[in-house]
């Protein structure tokens, strides 16, 4: 048994917090883990990617290209431009949360069309839309549209992990007075996908 | 993060555990200099220093931090200095001395490297360092190595007498895996410095007796790290094997694995010195070995000196061949890809197909460059400079921090090293008529800076130079330094203000401005231009990273010293 994440988005948006949750969770099961992260320069509004890998025996600490189970985006554009390490048959949960980079907001290059993303994203794997932010909103913080997609993420994908230990994790990762907002956010994330019922392809 | 009781498991950074590695290795004192992606060792340890009794301090520099740590080593300290790979390039005249002169009690480098340079400006690969100084280096795979290698790197450095480079790269020190803790010993944090002169006094007498001893440790070293327990040979059916080191034995493991492919593999913990008769052991039965490691071919060199010497009849491949790239990190789909190659086997997946998606991807999406945080005071600096410099006319030599991002604002033409910029503001007005005007921040002006400044001002150089003082160490996370007024542990420490350096120093101009007052900006910097002579003006007005999340420790400090 073996899973491999990737998890894209832009700084600030919670990816790493993302991607450490499902380690953290994967690690108190007692699997072998891996999360792989990038510091730095990333951090200052860049694009953010992280990768999340565990079970009987895994490796480095990347995914390999072609062999994503899921990729978990909190944004299009960084969705597609990641989605070269879906495997074949993999799935993509992304939000459609916009976000301009920085030759957008000086008006140097235009962002591009959201239908163009989408049909993209639909040649690499079968694409789900999460209305994430909505949904963090609803949760009562638009911060948690990360835990709002690792909800999502769990209930596409047996995670081969209990939900229980996930809510966990998030506890482990979140500060105490914004525990609730991100466990109704998981769960907001867990319905959003399971009323759409879509496996993911084996 | 790093407190628990032994046989406790945590998700643990690469950094964090090696931070944890030197509580349980009873380290009594960690000097560092912040740095992508070194910086989370320290970060670590100054939060749980006070409760360990552990000396903890972020230095001005990567120089200043090892010769702390040799102070500490040399006082009867187990001492750790902490850096990324081109700290070790400003620390490597003091490196190399301490090469030489060895150690009694253990002193442990931790040089973190960049391949692929993530949040570097030059790629470099500090294995290099260790065959140039002749020190014995230590390289993790895992992050639950990296804990465990910190003991033994202290255990070889007091059995040998020599320093030890523990070497992660950015995928350990930024990568999570779970560590397992072990006892935290009691540690000295004090003793009683011995003058040994023939070994701490390096004058050329001194140094002709201790190249030969540097010899006898560097075989010692071999020796001891023949037992390392960090190596090992993973036995497979098949003539052909593979040595990989750090980091990349992951990568050749799981590749393997996925195109169903059997071959002897050594997974080689020490770069430096090489373990020749496990080496030799190991190559006896095979036709050929290829060796898979990052950046440069350290352990391939090495390894067909060894199969020339013994006169073992195996084919040695890896870069020099040109089977193995010699640029940037490594990964499983790229291992994968030159595995497939070399055995003449099918790659695992269609990488022509991966490598065409990311193409139309690139073609759909805008890059997304890093950028200045929403309000950030270098931010209003540069456009101030927009309005008051000519492009056409002015060198803008810029420097290492949150600020080599103007060159997005097109005021960065020429940007090297920490300090750099100041040494270039020195140098340009020798040699052209075109206004020169220097960038630096507050922690790279103490770090490499001030020479620059005391250069032009002895030599006479007509420039300017900007110190963008945010009152924190902020690219990497908001480390104190000589400006902000606490240490590393949070004690307060007396500010040595820059403009007082500069005044110091016979500056022509010195002046102070707030970055967000527009109008007070474009005047000091055209008064400074126009100024003959070195002028200094600092822009200083607090990171507003640092001011959300710690606002409290910047009130506090004004309220001291007010």
């Amino acid at each position: 048994m073996e899973h491999n994440f990737v998890i894209a988005g832009v700084g600030g948006q919670g990816v790493i917090l993302a991607a450490n949750t499902i380690g953290e969770a994967a690690t108190a099961a007692g699997y072998e883990t891996r999360v792989g992260e990038i510091h730095g320069m990333s951090q200052r509004g860049g694009s953010v990617l992280a990768h999340v890998r565990y079970g009987d025996r895994v490796y480095g600490p990347m995914v390999p290209e072609g062999k994503a189970d899921v990729l978990l985006a909190l944004e299009p554009m960084e969705a597609l431009r990641h989605a070269h390490y879906l495997r074949e048959g993999g799935s993509v949960l992304v939000s459609f949360d916009t976000k301009d980079p920085f030759p957008v907001s000086t008006g140097a290059a235009e962002y591009p069309d959201q239908s163009a993303l989408q049909a993209a994203l639909e040649d690499r794997g079968q694409v789900l839309r999460v209305e994430a932010v909505d949904l963090a909103r609803e949760a009562g913080h638009p911060m948690t549209a990360n835990v709002v997609m690792v909800g999502a993420l769990s209930a596409l994908v047996d995670l081969d992990l209990d939900p229980a230990t996930l809510v966990d994790a998030i506890e482990s990762q979140v500060p105490a007075d914004a525990l609730d907002a991100n466990v109704t956010a998981f769960e907001l994330g867990r319905s959003a996908v399971d009323s759409r019922s879509r496996p993911l392809a084996p | 993060m790093v407190n628990g009781s032994p046989g406790d498991t945590r998700l643990l950074l690469g950094n964090e555990a090696l931070a944890r590695g030197a509580l349980e290795a009873g380290v009594g004192s960690v000097s560092a200099y912040p740095g992508t992606p070194s910086t989370e060792i320290g970060d670590t340890l100054r939060e749980v220093a006070t409760e360990y009794d552990l000396y903890m301090e972020y230095a001005v520099n990567e120089k200043t931090a090892l010769e702390t740590a040799v102070a500490a080593s040399r006082s009867g300290v187990r001492s750790m200095a902490v850096m990324k790979h081109v700290g070790l390039n400003v620390a490597s005249d003091t490196f190399m001395a301490l090469a030489h002169s060895g150690v009694q009690t253990g002193l442990v480098l931790v040089v973190a490297d960049d391949p692929s340079m993530w949040s570097s400006q030059n790629e470099q690969d500090s294995r290099n360092y260790a065959q140039f100084a002749k020190v014995p280096m230590i390289v993790p795979a895992t992050p639950a190595e990296a804990k465990e290698m910190v003991p033994y790197a202290y255990e070889v450095s007091e059995a040998v007498g020599a320093p030890v480079i523990l070497r992660p790269t950015t995928r350990i020190s930024h990568s999570r895996g779970p560590v397992t803790f072990s006892e935290v010993p009691e540690r000295t944090t004090t003793g009683r410095f011995e003058p040994d002169l023939a070994r701490t006094v390096h004058i050329p007498a001194h140094g002709r007796q201790m190249k030969p001893a540097l010899l006898e440790r560097l075989e010692a070293a071999r020796e001891e790290l023949e037992g390392s327990p960090f190596t090992w040979t993973d036995e497979a059916e098949g003539s052909v094997g593979i040595v990989a080191s750090g980091i990349a034995y992951n990568y050749v493991r799981e590749a393997l694995d996925w195109m169903d492919l059997e071959a002897p593999v050594l997974k080689l913990s020490t770069p430096y010195p090489l373990p020749e008769r496990r080496l030799e052991a190991f190559l006896a039965d095979l036709d050929s070995v290829l060796v898979v490691e990052e950046l440069d071919p350290i352990v391939e060199r090495d390894l067909r000196v060894l199969v020339q010497q013994s006169g073992i009849d195996v084919g040695v491949s890896g870069k020099l061949d040109d089977v193995m790239p010699m640029s940037f990190e490594l990964a499983t789909g790229r291992v994968a890809q030159h595995l497939a190659d070399f055995f003449d086997v099918e790659p695992p997946v269609d990488f022509d197909e991966i490598d065409a998606a990311r193409a139309e991807a690139e073609e759909i999406t805008i890059p997304r460059p890093p950028e200045l945080c929403p309000g950030c005071p270098h931010e209003r600096v540069f456009t101030a400079m927009d309005a008051v410099f000519d492009d056409e006319e002015t060198i803008y030599a810029g420097d290492i921090g949150c600020y080599t991002l103007g060159v997005n604002y097109d005021k960065i033409d020429i940007q090297f090293a920490m300090g750099a910029g100041t040494g270039f503001a020195a140098g340009f007005p020798h040699f052209t008529d075109q206004q020169v005007v220097a960038t630096i921040g507050d922690s790279t002006f103490y770090h490499g800076g001030i020479p620059g400044l005391l250069n032009a001002i002895y030599n006479d150089a007509d420039t300017t130079i900007v110190v963008l003082d945010n009152q924190v160490t902020a690219m990497t996370g908001h480390q104190p330094n000589p400006g902000t007024g606490w240490r590393a542990t949070g004690e307060d420490a007396e500010r040595i203000p820059i403009e007082d350096i500069a005044e110091a120093a016979g500056a022509d101009f010195v002046d102070v401005v707030v970055p967000y007052e527009t109008e007070s900006v474009e005047e000091t910097l055209a008064e400074a231009a126009a100024t003959e002579g070195v002028s200094v003006v600092v822009a200083r007005a607090p990171c507003v990273l640092f001011k959300q999340e710690h606002g409290e420790r910047l009130a506090a400090i004004d309220k001291l010293e007010a």
